[in-house]
């Protein structure tokens, strides 16, 4: 898993690692405030953080950020706006299915993600097969989930 | 009744039926991510109540070793590890499934449990009372360094940059900081969020760093998820048990760490396997393919993780401590059938034990078929399922999953930020392994230590209590030298001899 150096300044590594410092900071500067039993993990792991920012800084800088692991070799932006879409999506489902309903939530943005995972332009008889699987597949989901493991689903404002 | 008796009596029609049903069961609630083994279990608890006692019991060890082996389908298929044992099976099968060999993949899987439950399930037939003194032996310093050979693997992950990989475990343990903390009770990293006073859930953080970027790129990109494989090439069930038989040595050496880690209360199948996967890529000759779809990968974390089963019950047997939330509901259900734990169990209720455990044993070789006619359906389903319908599946799943694991909604919060922030660092090069892997072994890691901290403070012998005085301590120390020290020396010498040629 040996990747050649890389030659031009990794920035987007550098960006996160001066995040990074900034959280292992964090860790740090709030152990303090803790009990010595609390505190001696995370001054340890956020010193270490913060050493090993700033090392990767100075890497990245000078082109040698290379990457973490071969998980992100194939990082490719296109389709970023499908990409975007999805991380919304999804964002939105987590926020409102406590509020509006888990059902309603649902089947609006299992609908919304077929839409955008869809590349092509199918029929209108294919468009309605996919709404009715995904009416099934929360209805069926939900029956289990309270029916079956008595694990009660938020009804939130429409259900 | 002799062993034979027992072993005739949970072959009977009706135990064979509990124990095809447990795993038909268990495997489909493992294969969905989030619905867990201890779910299933408790319940179907009480629908044992009416049952003979072995039959019930049969039927939960079924449930319970399907569902351990069903978080391989979830993992291979869509990079989604459904529970923490499950976390290695990514590292080698999802990249075998992106190449096209998702159905060897799963056969693998299968065999792999198979044998793991089997060695586990036969161990604790034959030696339960003696391997239960090993549980024992292992105090809180022992569990901090198995953590820390744990952790090792971060390096094995990141030989692109280590750095990197370092900084993504740094950040996993601190996350593995996030709430009360067990000892001292500080609360730590919460910013004010009384959700986040029980900590960041595992399930949730696994299914969010693993699975939201695969859905992210799958939304971008036409085309299917996974490469259909040709036409008639069934199970591959030949080439899956050659790579076996082949790779025989590993598949035993990790079901043996996978039950002697199930052994420990706490560790569970996350350790198992990740120190089988790591002992296995350290032992192996095509080191560089691990990470990359190995087989061999994949052979020591499902053989490990489905040996934990077996390990697990020793001490749930024999000493009336479960090792896992499984074991906890099964000890539950076996106090209720009025059973009662410790060491005598094997002499003063042997007929429903022995029964129990050749049932276990048996439902671990039902596997087999049941395990690989729903996997080939599963690797189908995936392959021929359009992905407009496969992307919002698998994210109705995520989310369901995520709130499951304690019906609240934070959960499922948690899951979605910690994915989208997790494809935000993939993209900067650090890679989610190593945060899980902080994130899962961080607490055992902080708990183990603090505790030897504390124990060593009071005698006044800190290095006596951490390392000293603990030969079982040393051994494991020595792995983890020759787990972090011998990759750098190979690659040395690697270097030396490309220089001199």
């Amino acid at each position: 898993m040996t990747d050649r150096p890389v030659t031009r300044p990794d920035l987007p590594g550098a960006a996160v690692a001066l995040i990074l410092l900034a959280v292992g900071l964090y860790a740090v500067w709030t152990s303090f405030a803790m009990t010595a039993l609390g505190a001696i993990f995370p001054r340890t792991i956020g010193g270490a953080l913060m050493a090993l920012s700033v090392i990767q800084i100075g890497l990245s800088l000078f082109g040698r950020g290379g990457q973490a692991s071969g998980e992100g070799r194939e990082a490719s932006w296109d389709g970023l706006t499908r990409r975007l879409g999805l991380a919304f999506v999804m964002i939105a489902w987590a926020v409102l299915f406590p509020v509006i309903g888990f059902v309603v939530t649902s089947i609006v943005a299992a609908t919304a993600l077929i839409v955008l995972a869809e590349h092509e332009r199918p029929s209108l008889l294919t468009w309605l097969v996919r709404i009715a699987v995904v009416l099934a597949m929360v209805g069926a989901f939900y029956w289990l989930m309270v029916r079956v493991l008595y694990i009660p689903m938020p009804r939130g404002w429409l259900f | 009744m002799d062993m034979l008796g027992f072993l005739g009596e949970a072959l009977s029609a009706r135990n064979l039926m509990f124990a095809l049903l447990g795993v038909i069961g268990g495997t489909v609630i493992g294969a969905l991510p989030g619905l867990s083994a201890t779910m299933a279990i408790a319940v179907m608890v009480p629908f044992t109540f009416a049952l003979e006692p072995a039959s019930g019991l049969i039927m939960l060890g079924a449930i319970y070793t399907g569902a351990i082996y069903g978080g391989a389908f979830a993992a291979i298929l869509v990079n989604t590890p459904g529970t923490p044992s499950a976390i290695a099976t990514t590292f080698d099968g999802y990249p075998m499934a992106r190449r096209g060999d998702g159905d060897l993949a799963v056969t693998i899987a299968t065999i792999a449990s198979v044998v793991g439950g089997l060695i586990g399930g036969l161990l604790l037939l034959t030696l339960s009372p003696m391997l239960a003194q090993v549980a024992l032996r292992f105090g809180s310093t022992e569990y901090f360094w198995l953590a820390v050979l744990g952790l090792t693997l971060i390096a094995v992950l990141s030989e692109g940059n280590l750095v990197k990989g370092l900084m993504g475990g740094c950040l996993g343990l601190l996350l593995s900081m996030v709430g009360v903390a067990v000892v001292g009770g500080d609360v730590r990293f919460t910013f004010g969020q009384r959700e986040l006073l029980g900590g960041i859930g595992i399930i949730p953080a696994l299914i969010g760093l693993y699975c939201i970027p695969v859905l992210i790129d799958m939304v971008a990109r036409p085309g299917q998820h996974l490469e259909a494989p040709p036409a008639g090439r069934g199970f591959r069930l030949l080439e899956a048990a050659g790579i076996a038989i082949r790779d025989f040595w590993n598949l035993i050496r990790s079901s043996l760490i996978g039950t002697v880690v199930g052994i420990l209360p706490g560790a569970g199948g996350s350790i198992a396997s990740l120190v089988s996967y790591s002992e296995a890529r350290r032992t192996a000759k095509n080191q560089a393919e691990y990470g990359k779809g190995a087989p061999g990968g994949l052979l020591s974390t499902e053989s490990a993780n489905n040996a934990t089963v077996g390990g697990g019950f020793i001490p749930t047997l024999v000493l009336g401590i479960p090792g896992t939330p499984p074991d906890a509901v099964i000890l539950g259900a076996l106090l209720v059938q009025g059973i009662r734990t410790g060491p005598a169990l094997f002499e003063t209720q042997g007929s429903i034990v022995y029964t129990f455990i050749f049932g276990l044993l048996i439902a671990t070789v039902l596997m087999l078929p049941v395990g690989l006619l729903i996997g080939r359906y599963a690797f189908r389903f995936i392959v021929a399922t359009p992905k407009a319908l496969l992307v919002p599946l698998i994210a109705f799943m995520t989310v369901l999953g995520s709130f499951a694991v304690h019906n609240h909604p934070s959960d499922v919060f948690v899951m979605v930020a910690l994915g989208v922030v997790g494809w935000l660092l993939n993209r900067a090069g650090y890679g989610p392994s190593p945060i899980v892997l902080g994130l899962v072994l961080g607490q055992i890691a902080e708990q183990g230590f603090v505790r030897a901290w504390m124990i060593g403070g009071a005698r006044g012998d800190f290095m006596g209590q951490l390392i000293v005085n603990r030969p079982i301590s040393w051994a494991i120390v020595a792995l983890i030298l020759l787990t972090v020290c011998l990759p750098l020396l190979k690659t040395l010498r690697n270097r030396r001899m490309k220089e001199a040629s």
